[in-house]
């Protein structure tokens, strides 16, 4: 069982490479970083992670093509790659919506444009020269001038039943991006079938849960830390899923309605219980050790720690160490 | 009275609190314009070379928890009762 955990560079640069050391130090498998133009350049984020860490692997979580030429995405794991070879992963997804609207850039072709950019991140990324008469990307006799070390893995960020599937059938590794066991489950499903399209077997994939993760010495506290998280999910959800869980689609509204009007108390304050426990793992070390072993039934291998983590990040990573880590197989 | 001089008046068994106090007001502070860069990457070799509890650690994370947020660290100080410390810390602040 692995652990990842996500930081997100909307923080000064020391303050992000201060947590992924001591996510490293406190025995994390993964770092994780945001990719969004309005945050710091995830890049120089992970540039400043390899040189001031030795074992811990990491990446984007996750870049997306859209906004950024696959070509450009593989020069910057290579690159990343000989500052520290082998530790370097590459998280890929279709982006987020909000952001990508406010470049007036659409998400079209989501299943091309993610099976394209792993071909050409995959193979430009093991040295190798691409040519590619695709459906979203043309390239012709592209090679890089230096050799790169290793290739790098690549993670794909999924949460749709088809692209779950394409995320298992040629991802390294599948970032499912949910929290509650009954989505988790569903997607590892999905994932299933892919990897069985593919002729692969399950253990050639790591199978993460990306989840909106809150931990406290109280549950007042975590909670505190993640309804802004949940409101932004909530705001951001299809409806099916909202319905899935039981969640009246008029709270939704009213959240996605506030924050868009940039009234974040009227935002938050509209966030229940129900949406917490549906869309985080929340609570004091005793529950947040219960959810994620529900996690790990449904055949996850690696959970990712993702935002807020907790009121006081510092102490929460500690906590996750001192407390959650001793419960799982590692 | 140097920095140096106020860290050497914490008790070494004051230090690792003192050192994980001073990170969370340094973490927390929003004032991130007011620490040199050239601090900050000498905060975060400590940091990797696990030297944040020893006398230069505690001196490094004192200096930028000053700048930052120098009410809340002079509080941290009065709560640990380390109130000559504070005293210095105050003239420090003073001549400034």
């Amino acid at each position: 069982m692995e652990f990842g955990i996500e930081f997100v560079p909307k923080e000064v640069y020391w303050k992000t490479t201060f947590y992924s050391m001591q996510a490293e130090k406190r025995g994390f498998d993964y770092v994780w970083i945001t990719d969004h133009f309005n945050n710091r350049n995830v890049y120089v984020s992970l540039a400043l992670v390899a040189a001031y860490t030795d074992k811990i692997k990491f990446g984007p979580g996750v870049t997306n093509p859209y906004l950024v030429h696959p070509a450009i995405t593989a020069q910057a794991v290579s690159s990343l790659n000989e500052i520290a070879p082998g530790r370097v992963v590459c998280g890929l997804g279709a982006g987020d919506k909000t952001t990508l609207k406010m470049l007036n850039i659409a998400m079209s072709k989501p299943l091309s444009t993610i099976r394209e950019a792993v071909k050409i991140i995959r193979r430009l990324s093991s040295g190798e020269k691409v040519t590619l008469d695709g459906d979203v990307f043309k390239i012709s006799g592209a090679q890089f001038l230096f050799k790169p070390p290793t290739s790098v893995p690549i993670f794909i960020g999924a949460q749709g039943p088809k692209m779950l599937a394409l995320a298992a059938e040629i991802g390294d590794g599948v970032l499912i991006n949910a929290s509650h066991p009954s989505d988790v489950e569903r997607a590892v499903k999905y994932v299933r079938e892919g990897v069985a399209k593919a002729g692969k077997s399950l253990e050639e994939l790591t199978i993460s849960a990306y989840t909106s993760f809150s931990i406290a010495d109280s549950i007042e506290k975590a909670v505190k830390a993640v309804i802004p998280v949940v409101a932004y999910i909530v705001a951001g959800c299809p409806e099916a899923v909202l319905e899935r869980h039981g969640l009246n689609l008029e709270d939704a509204s009213r959240i996605r309605e506030a924050i868009v009007q940039a009234d974040w108390k009227g935002a938050f304050s509209k966030v229940t219980n129900d949406m917490i426990e549906a869309f985080s793992i929340c609570g004091t070390p005793e529950t947040v050790v219960e959810k994620v072993s529900q996690l790990v039934r449904t055949g996850v291998t690696q959970v990712v720690v993702g935002s807020p983590i907790g009121p006081n990040v510092r102490k929460s990573i500690d906590m996750i160490a001192e407390k959650v880590f001793p419960h799982f197989q590692r | 009275m140097s920095l140096d001089e106020v860290v050497r008046l914490i008790p070494p068994s004051s230090r690792e609190a003192t050192s994980k106090k001073l990170l969370d007001i340094i973490l927390k502070s929003k004032r991130t314009n007011t620490i040199s860069s050239s601090l900050a990457k000498t905060i975060l070799y400590d940091w990797q070379k696990n030297l944040l509890n020893t006398e230069d650690g505690v001196k490094h994370l004192l200096e930028a928890a000053l700048n930052m947020e120098p009410e809340k660290t002079l509080q941290h100080f009065e709560k640990m009762g380390l109130n000559e410390a504070k005293a210095k810390l105050e003239s420090l602040i003073l001549k400034e």
